[in-house]
């Protein structure tokens, strides 16, 4: 079993610091891989320099990708998160 | 009596010609002087009334047998048996005989060995001379010492050695074979078959090599061994220079001779170590020279670095200004590159890959320059020799970097004796820290001599020991490893030594700690950062450059000229182009013409890149055009061309970027094509 889901990241800023910082603390407190994918990256959000090196802006589409005993719960989590960004 | 062989063969020939044969055509034949012949004459005289068999006459210069019973006359010349050596095989084994034997050489020894005149063998030494000074061989005499020949040890040597390639007879071998033996008898007390123990050598080292014949010619190759052995007894040991000798030292070949050499120790058989090293250098054989003496091929490797870097500026469009620093530079590295070439050494750069990340365009145009017909070497060498030559060039353009800003502090970079390490690390660390420090470097024996602590940072390739203290170093490889970067970061960090990198992270920082606790990996955060943002600012800057180049292609018009015109004025027009007709540059370019200077490079069959040096005008700027000519115009070069790219430049490195872009879409066909197409079709015209 593996958790996948498609988000469009939909605040002004993209991954920027803040949110970049958010999202790792978010994917750090899980144990399964993570994984984030887009057209021209894939990022790894337990590190905030894979997040922030990625560029991710406004409009990219973002697969995310997760192998682990609490994937479903670190999907849903992710999600949430990336759904409601702050700008 | 008996006929020599010679005598032999001049009777034949008379007996086959009925009317006679001339003097001169006779002494042509067989090299030998008129008073030769004369006692020839006679003998032949002799031993044909001896026999009763004829009579033999000289008239009118020309000489004329009358033989009474030709049947018997054949039958008596098959009996005779001494051999009669050619003038070739004459002079051949002459040479030899004066180069390795060890009694004095004089004529009456010669003329009695050859059986022949004085002046036969004094002519013999005259021709020997005249073709010993084309090879830079002095063939001189003095009344101890009989003859002898003086020179370069290496031409000699390789002299003997085509000498003993042109022994096709088994006579002559045996005979030079004889002399061989009885020297070496002589030198070493020892009366041991040597060339048996050449060949047993020979087999041991085609053992440890391959297990198969490598050898072609085992006796030739003895006669060589031997021969380097004598010239070694008599004091003429050929010297290798340094880098041949490490070069050799690595190869299974030298190993191979070297255990054999002990071996022979044993037994009371010395082979120096210079004959090891020259043996070694015979067996492995000269893949690419035909250079006779050692300043010959140290003349040669001047050429070829001094090519090497006229080369490179023309492909790179920028001048060195200190080139006989470069050419020595080059000259240490392209040696020994020379003598791998030579015995077909491969060496691997466990940088290569770093360099060619790091030197991009430096690399692509120090290929270039290798591949260049003018560049006299026969192989391309690889990208791992060549990734060393690149960092010597990309060292000798740093040292004129446009640094933007003031930068007030500075790093000493402490290199190994090869400064263009330095450089390459210099380079390394720019990447890492940005453009905001000084640069210093100099050799570990200037030390002493420097304040360090005038430094930010010291980044050294040792430890500078107990003797020079110093809190701020780093000990370093050629490569900056993550821990030496680490340690670059906390030492600047201490030093509050900080940049606009930094304060970047101590925004992103403040916003992290906000929302994350970092507390566990903040310096492993900050490291990354770090190189991230000074990573980030130049690949910005590529792109911005391959964007720039791509619009200049797409949006320029290709200047169309019409008339038939001369190169000179394609490039005047050219020049005048790049400036709209203003500035100094057409003046400029009309100077580098009469001095036959300009820097051109043909990137295709069809497009010549001509260099158009603006470096301290006030209004020079990098900037590229392209003209087409209606017609093709003869170049400077020799070739033609129709399409001409005009590249102004103002430093040695602003404009790289823009060059590698026109190299990469003129080196595309299918780009080339385009612009001929464009041409064919373009309505407005200009010139």
């Amino acid at each position: 079993m593996m958790f996948e889901a498609k988000v469009i990241i939909n605040n002004e800023t993209g991954l920027h610091a803040r949110p970049a910082a958010e999202l790792a603390n978010l994917s750090g407190k899980f144990q399964s891989d993570i994984r984030m994918v887009t057209d021209t990256a894939e990022i790894l959000p337990k590190s905030i320099i894979s997040i922030l090196t990625a560029g991710v802006f406004k409009g990219t589409e973002v697969k995310i990708i997760i192998n682990g005993e609490d994937e479903e719960e670190a999907g849903k989590a992710l999600v949430n998160l990336l759904n409601n960004l702050p700008d | 009596m008996e006929l020599k062989k010679r005598q032999a063969n001049i009777l034949t020939m008379l007996s086959r010609n009925n009317e006679g044969v001339p003097i001169k055509d006779i002494l042509s034949a067989y090299g030998i002087a008129k008073r030769t012949l004369y006692y020839d004459i006679q003998t032949i005289s002799d031993w044909l009334i001896e026999k009763n068999l004829g009579d033999i006459k000289i008239e009118n210069q020309t000489v004329t047998v009358d033989v009474v019973r030709k049947a018997l006359l054949n039958k008596q010349l098959g009996k005779v048996g001494s051999y009669f050596f050619s003038i070739e095989e004459r002079r051949t084994i002459e040479i030899i005989c004066i180069s390795l034997h060890h009694e004095p050489v004089t004529i009456d020894k010669l003329r009695c060995f050859f059986d022949i005149s004085k002046n036969t063998i004094l002519a013999d030494i005259r021709e020997l001379k005249k073709a010993l000074e084309r090879e830079g061989i002095l063939l001189d005499s003095t009344i101890k010492a009989g003859y002898y020949v003086d020179g370069d040890e290496s031409a000699i040597r390789r002299m003997l050695g085509q000498c003993f390639a042109q022994l096709l007879n088994v006579e002559c071998i045996t005979c030079v074979k004889k002399i061989l033996y009885e020297t070496l008898v002589k030198y070493t007390g020892n009366d041991i078959d040597f060339a048996a123990l050449c060949v047993c050598i020979i087999h041991q080292y085609e053992s440890d090599i391959q297990g198969g014949a490598v050898l072609s010619n085992i006796e030739y190759e003895s006669m060589r061994i031997q021969m380097a052995l004598i010239r070694s007894m008599m004091g003429k040991a050929i010297q290798m220079n340094e880098e041949e000798r490490y070069t050799l030292m690595d190869t299974a070949s030298y190993r191979s001779l070297e255990i054999s050499a002990k071996k022979l120790k044993k037994h009371q058989i010395i082979i120096p170590t210079s004959e090891i090293f020259y043996i070694t250098s015979l067996f492995m054989g000269m893949n690419m020279t035909d250079l006779v003496t050692r300043d010959q091929e140290d003349s040669f490797i001047s050429a070829v670095c001094a090519e090497l870097i006229w080369n490179f500026e023309r492909i790179g469009c920028l001048y060195f200004t200190d080139k006989e620093r470069l050419k020595e530079q080059l000259i240490r590295h392209v040696k020994p590159l020379y003598y791998r070439m030579k015995y077909g050494i491969s060496a691997k750069n466990p940088m290569k890959e770093d360099i060619k990340k790091m030197y991009p365009v430096v690399f692509d145009i120090t290929k270039k320059s290798f591949k260049e017909k003018n560049l006299s070497l026969p192989l391309l060498p690889t990208d791992d020799e060549i990734a060393y030559i690149c960092v010597y060039m990309a060292a000798n353009l740093n040292k004129y970097r446009v640094i933007h800003g003031i930068p007030t502090e500075a790093i000493l970079i402490i290199g190994p004796d090869n400064m263009a390490t330095a450089a390459f690390l210099q380079e390394q660390l720019e990447h890492f820290l940005g453009k905001n420090f000084r640069y210093y470097v100099i050799s570990r024996r200037q030390v002493k001599r420097r304040n360090l602590n005038q430094y930010a940072l010291v980044v050294s390739f040792e430890d500078l020991g107990e003797d020079v203290a110093f809190d701020y170093l780093v000990v370093s490889n050629p490569v900056l490893s993550d821990y030496s970067k680490q340690r670059i970061i906390d030492i600047l960090k201490e030093k509050g030594v900080s940049d606009r990198v930094d304060n970047q992270i101590q925004e992103l920082f403040n916003i992290f700690k906000r929302h994350m606790d970092i507390s566990s990996k903040e310096k492993q955060i900050y490291f990354d950062l770090f190189q991230y943002f000074n990573e980030k600012n130049y690949s910005q800057n590529k792109e911005l450059m391959q964007r720039d180049f791509a619009e200049k292609i797409v949006n320029s018009r290709l200047i169309k000229v019409q008339e038939k015109v001369r190169w000179e004025d394609m490039v005047i027009l050219g020049s005048n182009m790049l400036q709209g007709g203003k500035g100094n540059l057409p003046g400029r370019m009309q100077n580098l013409i009469l001095k036959h200077k300009v820097h051109t490079y043909r990137i295709h069959p069809d497009v010549e890149l001509i260099h158009c040096p603006q470096m301290g005008d006030a209004d020079g700027e990098v900037a590229m055009c392209i003209l087409v000519g209606m017609e093709s115009i003869l170049c400077d070069d020799s070739e033609k061309a129709h399409i001409f790219v005009f590249l102004s430049t103002v430093d040695n490195h602003s404009h790289l970027g823009m060059l590698r872009d026109i190299f990469k879409f003129f080196e595309t066909k299918r780009c080339v094509e385009s612009i001929q197409k464009v041409y064919q079709t373009e309505d407005s015209c200009e010139k």
